[in-house]
């Protein structure tokens, strides 16, 4: 019955989608959320700052509006609930809309995905803007508009930004711009982060309602006691929210994820048996290339890889003792990116080993070393000569060598003057001691 | 022939500010002024005739013509039956008055559809038709008085309760409510607060004086101008001089 055209959600849904959409092509990276349709939805959570926002403001107006009238809403036959409905729904439809246009420009970026699209993630963060329009429905019937509106604006951010940066983690999952979080190739969603944002989203909003309903006969003298009571149940209501929802979220990890489980990758015939997600596959199998790193590092003297995955589970190393290798494989990595993880897998395997502190330092330069050389020697059995014009600089060498003690750059130069030969035998002696925090004999020096 | 029925056993702004203690009055059809010194509980009154705020301990009930007692315990049965028209009316900011009245019209439990034909009506009662398309917040105090006026009347209540509706408003504007309260139905019950003595005598039917939260008169127009003294021949000065030996002591 209140014209669209008349209310403030309207006028603000325009200023409100063009800033979602240029907060998505400025800070989303397109590698965030290439070819996988939840992250992207997830991604979406930080528009919340601008979806919530206009809730809430829009929320105060039109609820202001009501209040600053006499004569007209005291008296009428419509249920509160009903009226209230009547006000707040074109905030929570704007508020949707640009959590959808967010949304619509992220799967743009994220392309085709072998994932569904996440509705429950886009259930939760619509779900989060009833919180908001709690909050600007009970600021705008308790406060002149002068003080609703901007206040509304205030409270929305700051609880925006207060439970995102909470230490304590389970606060962090009822704001719902945490969800930013998910997800990744090799990470799929903790559900109980979204039930989380859903049960303390709605039942806030409840006792936000109720709130309203406490404060809204304040012109009329006595209060009674309904009011007092509504005030106490909207409280109650809150901090039940607030309980329920800590409760769901008690063992969300401070990303909202989980490891995906390895049952869902797709193993290559290859040797070693090269195992990826669905989402690291989706611009291109690179599974062959990782085989054929593997197996050129192993001619080379490596350590024998029999297995590989991409997986955030813990029960996978970087590099067990069985063999099982663990790299970091993205949708779209090109050729020289997948021998370059493939083979930093040995050097990187070092840098989780607990050695002394004062041998930590060198233990990381000459893992360097070591990872350089593994990168060069892989790139050139399995790249082409164009390929590998995008290998990184070895001349990063330098910025870990420790002045006036080891030059890892010289130490690296020397390397790759000696014959091949020399070169594994130093190599493999070389990641024998560092397995074991015992320090490598300089290249200088020969070989043991 | 219907009534509103009020019997307030109590009612209180806090402990120490009773208003009404055993007030029993009843309001037939026809046009009723309501009349009292500042204080008196007019405005009170009337808020509790329109349902806005319940008495401690009592009961107010509308009697229809056929018998039926609808309570405010039945609040939206009730208000359903009831317009009103606060003397602090202020429109809904954002709209245009046709909206208004449409809103205001679905507050009061109208379907779309009977409150898009009622509004052009309710405006042209009130003689706002032509400002059907002006912004609320552009009304001048007459204009927003009658808007609510036609808010109040759009769902075509059977209890019009119109609080000082010509209190601040020019000679000009006080004819125009003058010819909008002719205007209304004698079938309904209309009951309208006022300081405006000069009209009492040929626009309303029934007289209330109220003083201190109690009736201190309850009849006709001519039983009210009888209490004036007979020498006095004026109508006009009759009324005034009813009213000022009715709550003598108090203005």
């Amino acid at each position: 019955m209140l014209p669209i055209s008349r209310r403030p959600a309207w006028w603000l849904l325009a200023p409100g989608m063009i800033l979602a959409a240029l907060y998505v092509q400025q800070y989303v990276s397109k590698e965030r959320v290439l070819a996988d349709a939840q992250a992207a939805v997830a991604a979406s959570g930080l528009l919340l700052i601008f979806a919530a926002s206009l809730v809430s403001v829009s929320a105060a107006v039109e609820v202001g509006r009501d209040r600053s009238s006499r004569g007209v809403a005291e008296v009428a036959v419509r249920g509160k609930i009903i009226v209230a409905f009547a006000r707040l729904w074109p905030s929570l439809v704007a508020g949707a809309l640009i959590q959808l246009v967010g949304i619509l420009l992220l799967l743009g970026k994220a392309g085709s995905s072998p994932n569904r699209f996440p509705v429950l993630i886009a259930v939760g963060l619509f779900s989060a803007l009833f919180f908001h329009a709690g909050i600007g429905m009970f600021l705008g019937t308790w406060l002149r508009a002068r003080f609703a509106v901007p206040l509304a604006l205030v409270v929305s951010y700051i609880w925006l930004g207060f439970a995102w940066s909470f230490d304590f983690v389970p606060v962090r999952y009822l704001a719902g711009l945490a969800l930013e979080g998910c997800c990744s190739p090799v990470e799929t969603l903790d559900v109980a982060a979204v039930y989380s944002l859903m049960v303390f989203s709605v039942l806030g909003f409840f006792g936000f309602v109720l709130l309203a309903m406490g404060v809204s006969g304040r012109k009329i003298l006595p209060r009674g006691k309904a009011a007092w009571l509504r005030v106490t149940a909207g409280l109650l209501v809150l901090v039940l929210a607030a309980s329920l929802g800590l409760f769901i979220a008690r063992q969300v990890a401070a990303t909202p994820v989980k490891a995906r489980p390895l049952s869902e990758a797709e193993c290559s015939a290859t040797v070693p048996e090269v195992c990826l997600f669905p989402t690291q596959l989706a611009r291109g199998d690179t599974r062959p290339v990782y085989a054929d790193t593997f197996e050129a590092l192993e001619h080379h003297g490596m350590r024998k890889i029999t297995k590989v995955y991409s997986t955030s589970t813990a029960q996978v190393p970087v590099l067990s003792d069985e063999g099982v290798a663990n790299v970091m494989a993205a949708p779209g990595q090109s050729r020289t990116r997948a021998v370059e993880s493939a083979a930093s897998t040995y050097a990187d395997a070092l840098t989780y080993i607990e050695c002394p502190q004062e041998t930590s330092a060198d233990v990381y330069g000459w893992a360097e070393v070591l990872k350089a050389w593994s990168v060069q020697t892989a790139a050139q059995e399995v790249l082409a000569p164009d390929e590998r014009a995008g290998l990184p600089d070895t001349s990063m060498l330098e910025s870990v060598s420790i002045p006036d003690e080891t030059d890892f750059f010289g130490q690296w130069s020397k390397l790759r003057k000696l014959d091949e030969k020399s070169q594994t035998q130093w190599v493999t002696v070389a990641y024998d001691r560092l397995s074991t925090c015992r320090l490598p004999d300089a290249v200088s020096a020969g070989v043991r | 022939m219907k009534s509103i029925k009020i019997c307030v056993t109590s009612y209180a702004y806090s402990s120490k500010a009773k208003i009404f203690q055993d007030l029993n009055l009843e309001f037939h059809s026809g046009k009723t002024a309501l009349l009292g010194p500042n204080g008196a509980g007019k405005s009170t009154l009337m808020s509790l005739m329109a349902s806005v705020v319940t008495p401690s301990a009592g009961t107010i009930e509308i009697i229809e013509a056929g018998g039926e007692r609808i309570g405010t315990r039945h609040l939206g049965k009730f208000r359903r039956l009831v317009a009103w028209l606060p003397q602090d009316f202020s429109p809904v900011a954002g709209l245009t008055v046709l909206e208004h009245v449409r809103y205001s019209g679905w507050l009061k439990g109208m379907s779309r559809k009977a409150v898009k034909e009622a509004a052009p009506q309710a405006l042209l009662a009130v003689g706002l038709e032509t400002l059907s398309e002006k912004k609320v917040t552009e009304l001048s105090g007459g204009q927003q008085r009658r808007l609510g006026l036609a808010g109040a009347l759009v769902h075509q209540a059977g209890v019009v309760l119109l609080d000082e509706p010509t209190a601040g408003l020019d000679p000009s504007q006080r004819d125009r409510f003058r010819q909008i309260l002719a205007s209304l139905n004698d079938e309904n019950i209309t009951v309208v607060s006022t300081h405006q003595t000069e009209d009492i005598d040929g626009s309303f039917d029934h007289v209330v004086v109220l003083v201190g939260g109690r009736v201190r008169f309850n009849g006709s127009v001519s039983e009210f101008m009888a209490v004036a003294p007979a020498s006095v021949t004026d109508p006009r000065d009759r009324v005034r001089l009813a009213y000022a030996a009715l709550v003598e002591g108090e203005i």
